[in-house]
């Protein structure tokens, strides 16, 4: 803190939001910007040398660096340090991992009508601020929110390019489990083919792979 | 009445009916000889056959002899002295065995399988079979293998062995394909069928005794080739796919940046004819201030679309050195982007540059990279205070290590005479 006022960290990728949160940071009474990288990788470095009181972190940053690994990095490390997660991709996993680490909050960056300055004094003030639900999407005739988590889960790995048999043998299903949630999914959806659905999936960020934990 | 004192006519009624028995009986006895080929129905026929025939003999010689008064046979004249009705019996048993035997003969065969009943379904079968000897010697053949083996070789089957070299080495006739080689063969003919030879091997009496079955899978062939272009054609879907996740990101990034761009355009043309409106009057501070900031406000939307350069790894890592106030020297070749030794380069300066802040309080990292040996080395140090103790590998040294020894490295910490880290790699390795 300084002069009363809490220190805030920017990790965010995309200009505008940097220069909007930044804006809303240093007009507030309350809160001054230490800084703003847009390297989710390297926020524990910039913690090291002087510890902020609030960091708000995109959930995937230059270079692909994912936010979420970073904020688990900074919690283990300087466990008083305040996180908000913000994020503009529906991906529903991420409020789950969010969870796990024990960020404070969660945020969708163009949906959630709450501004982010007041979601900034609840969570420095002790409170725990998640939404209700998962940001839904419109998945041709359905909402995302209708699909079960196994057929997130599958549906994660099918926008990676993996067959029925691959995605069987990661999940420790049979295949036939996995055609009947793809048939589920296809049914629900009204697309013809699951490259149609993956590629929904994909395009409005309702599930996004990470290609890393999928690699070791 | 004794036989040879009945009627003439009587007596040749009784012969005829021995003669009937005895053809009859010859007929029964090859029919079982050949189709039951079983001792026990091949009694009754021979017996039958035997008595006919002494019985043919016996009487008619008897008869003929007596009747021109010369000596009689002493066996013939006993038969032909038997009362007549002994003959009439003996006529009538006779020819009914003979016939039961004969109708036995065929009825047995109507409900027996025999070697001809086996070629004869061997020859309806849709499919190829063949069994021959390891001499190859063809013991038995339908009429489909001979047809298939004609029209692959140029030749009838008549030495199993050559002909299952021959299909399995690719050797026939310039009209058929061989699809397949080797332990399943399989060969298109001309017209499109697509026939699969399978060779079976089993021991009957001690000896080795081998099958080939020739099956028509021309559907099948069509739909497993039909099977593979189409999942050629998903991979390259699959393929597809995977670039689009790669690139979509980016791609909804520039979509943003291009809303965003149309938008600040759109304001600014706003704000040019509001501000010449405006100038056309004289304006007061006030008013000049809050036009400057709109003005400012726009302009400053209007660099924040500028498109973003990609940095390299290296340039990260140095970046945020500089934001701790720490100077990274970087001695010696970078690696090349996405390999091991990048990444263990970049995990090992994250550690030691966390370190050089928190711990040894320092101002500048020496990062010397070198190839010798066939080894990549990284050698990390600082100017900051010297290591009070022993280096304690935390979780952050711990992670990097167990990086370095997957890749089949080394990594060695030296904490006097000042902080040292260094990684050996095998050279080659990508990511």
């Amino acid at each position: 803190m300084k002069d009363g006022k809490y220190s805030v960290m920017i990790v965010e990728d995309q200009q505008m939001p940097k220069a909007l949160f930044s804006h809303f940071v240093e007009s507030s009474d309350k809160f001054y910007l230490q800084v703003a990288i847009e390297n989710a990788s390297v926020a524990d470095i910039v913690c090291t040398r002087t510890p902020v009181d609030l960091i708000l972190m995109d959930v995937v940053t230059e270079n692909g660096e994912s936010g979420l690994e970073a904020a688990a990095k900074i919690k283990a490390k300087f466990p008083k340090t305040k996180i908000i997660i913000v994020t503009s991709m529906p991906e529903c996993s991420h409020i789950k991992r969010a969870k796990q680490i024990g960020v404070e909050g969660f945020w969708y960056k163009e949906v959630n009508e709450q501004p982010i300055l007041s979601l900034m004094e609840r969570v420095m003030n002790g409170e725990i601020v998640y939404p209700d639900s998962p940001q839904s999407v419109r998945m041709g005739l359905a909402l995302s929110t209708e699909f079960t988590e196994k057929e997130l889960e599958i549906l994660r790995l099918m926008t990676g390019g993996y067959s029925n048999k691959e995605i069987s043998e990661k999940l420790g299903v049979s295949s036939g489990v996995v055609k009947n949630h793809v048939a589920d999914m296809l049914f629900k959806t009204g697309f013809r083919s699951r490259t149609q659905l993956a590629v929904r999936a994909r395009e409005s960020g309702l599930v996004i792979l990470d290609k890393t934990d999928d690699e070791i | 009445m004794r036989f040879i004192d009945a009627p003439f006519y009587v007596r040749q009624i009784i012969v005829v009916s021995f003669i009937l028995s005895f053809v009859l009986a010859i007929i029964g006895l090859f029919a079982s000889v050949r189709l039951c080929k079983k001792r026990r129905y091949i009694v009754l026929p021979t017996v039958t056959f035997a008595l006919s025939f002494l019985s043919v003999f016996l009487t008619m010689c008897g008869s003929n002899l007596y009747r021109v008064g010369k000596s009689v046979f002493e066996p013939s004249l006993t038969i032909i002295s038997l009362p007549l009705w002994l003959h009439c019996v003996a006529a009538v048993v006779l020819l009914a065995l003979t016939v039961y035997g004969l109708v036995g003969a065929v009825l047995w065969n109507k409900k027996h399988i025999s070697p001809v009943s086996i070629k004869e379904s061997a020859d309806t079968l849709p499919a190829g079979i063949c069994f021959y000897e390891q001499s190859g010697l063809v013991r038995l053949i339908n009429t489909e293998m001979n047809r298939l083996c004609v029209l692959a070789t140029g030749k009838a089957l008549l030495d199993g062995a050559s002909f299952w070299r021959k299909i399995s080495q690719g050797e026939i006739e310039e009209s058929c394909l061989p699809l397949q080689t080797g332990e399943k063969p399989i060969i298109e003919y001309e017209g499109g069928k697509v026939v699969s030879f399978k060779r079976y091997s089993h021991e009957i009496d001690g000896k080795i005794v081998y099958e080939i079955v020739a099956a028509n899978v021309t559907e099948r062939y069509r739909l497993t080739k039909e099977l593979e272009q189409k999942l050629e054609e998903l991979k390259a879907v699959n393929k597809r796919l995977v670039a689009y996740g790669d690139n979509v990101v980016l791609l909804t990034k520039e979509k943003e940046l291009l809303a965003a761009k149309i938008r600040i355009h759109d304001d600014m043309g706003k704000l040019l004819l509001a501000t010449k409106r405006r100038l056309a009057e004289p304006l007061d501070k006030t008013e000049q201030k809050q036009m400057i900031c709109f003005w400012q406000a726009e302009i400053a939307a209007l660099k924040s679309t500028r498109p973003h350069t990609k940095k390299d790894n290296l340039q990260v890592i140095k970046d945020a050195a500089k934001l701790v106030a720490v100077t990274v020297d970087f001695c010696g070749e970078k690696p090349k982007a996405d390999t091991v030794s990048e990444r263990i380069l970049i995990a090992a300066m994250h550690e030691c540059l966390t370190n050089t802040v928190s711990h040894a309080n320092g101002k500048t990292m020496t990062v010397t990279v070198s190839e010798k040996n066939g080894k990549y080395t990284i050698e990390i140090t600082n100017d900051g205070e010297k290591p009070k103790g022993e280096i304690i590998e935390g979780g952050g040294l711990s992670g990097l290590r167990l990086l370095v020894e997957r890749e089949n490295g080394t990594m060695i910490i030296h904490s006097a005479p000042q902080f040292e880290l260094i990684i050996e790699l095998p050279q080659g390795e990508t990511l």
